[in-house]
């Protein structure tokens, strides 16, 4: 992966590898928001966090009126980032690289949460999904950077 | 896959320093002049008053996954914090486990707390300081 800024746009420079992997983990995110299986509660629980923690009851409220359009928004940004990723140069404006470092999170805490990093202390391990832990954490790492500038 | 890992800072283990500092907190927590305070003072004594008062806080937890420059991102560009307050709210997080980063009406706390998880961040929504 290579990364350039020109002017307010970033070109990133993927290998087949990356980009397929980048690919195959959105498309994985968006599934498993869509539609989740018993074990990806541990996820949930971290993307849609209760907002209350001493009130079940406004906890459970705000799940109500705020879960069907968090999940979209997070469904949408992965497809996003699905829909641009290719081999070779992809361009992105600052709106859509807005969109990614927000969709990378949540890819990030799926494939975190399946290494088993639940608390602060939490090692990824070693292995080839540690490894692309790393790499989509120097991804968003970088382009967080471009976003603010640095 | 080129891996730079000393690039990646991920938002690691902080030891316990509890109570050294503390919770920073928007100093909009008394004198919101709301106009009907005066209508109210003649049937609610004083700690009624001050619990009316008192605005809702928007906490944001410490968490294993997220960057600390993303962090500092959002709360940048999301509540239009200046770069060094954005970094000092940040720390707290990373430092105490927590930081209050916004405080007034319940509903606007919500509407921030929905941000929040949007962004992938830990929020809640309280009365009182954790």
């Amino acid at each position: 992966m290579r990364i350039a800024r020109a002017g307010d746009e970033l070109h990133l420079e993927f290998e087949a590898e990356e980009a397929g992997l980048l690919t195959v983990l959105a498309h994985q995110f968006a599934d498993v928001v869509r539609d989740p299986e018993l074990d990806d509660a541990p996820l949930l629980a971290t993307l849609f966090p209760d907002a209350y923690r001493d009130d079940a009851e406004a906890a459970s409220e705000f799940h109500r009126y705020t879960r069907d359009e968090l999940e979209q928004r997070k469904i949408e940004a992965a497809e996003q980032i699905a829909g641009t990723t290719h081999e070779g140069l992809v361009v992105l404006d600052a709106p859509t690289c807005e969109t990614w470092v927000r969709a990378l999170t949540g890819i990030r805490t799926m494939v975190g949460t399946r290494l088993g990093i639940r608390a602060d202390g939490d090692e990824p391990g070693e292995g080839p999904l540690a490894e692309i832990y790393h790499w989509l954490g120097e991804l968003q790492w970088v382009l967080v950077d471009a976003l603010e500038g640095a | 896959m080129a891996v730079v890992a000393q690039l990646v800072e991920r938002w690691l283990v902080v030891p316990d320093v509890a109570g050294s500092s503390p919770v920073g907190r928007p100093n909009s927590r008394h004198g919101r002049d709301t106009g009907t305070s005066g209508s109210l003072s003649p049937v609610l004594d004083e700690d009624a008053r001050a619990s009316l008062d008192m605005p809702w806080l928007l906490i944001v937890w410490n968490d294993p996954i997220n960057l600390m420059n993303y962090v500092v991102h959002v709360f940048r560009s999301y509540f239009g914090y200046s770069r060094e307050e954005a970094e000092r709210l940040m720390l707290l997080v990373h430092h105490e486990g927590h930081a209050v980063v916004a405080s007034g009406p319940r509903e606007e706390m919500e509407r921030h707390a929905q941000a929040m998880h949007d962004y992938g961040l830990q929020a809640t929504i309280a009365k009182d300081a954790p």
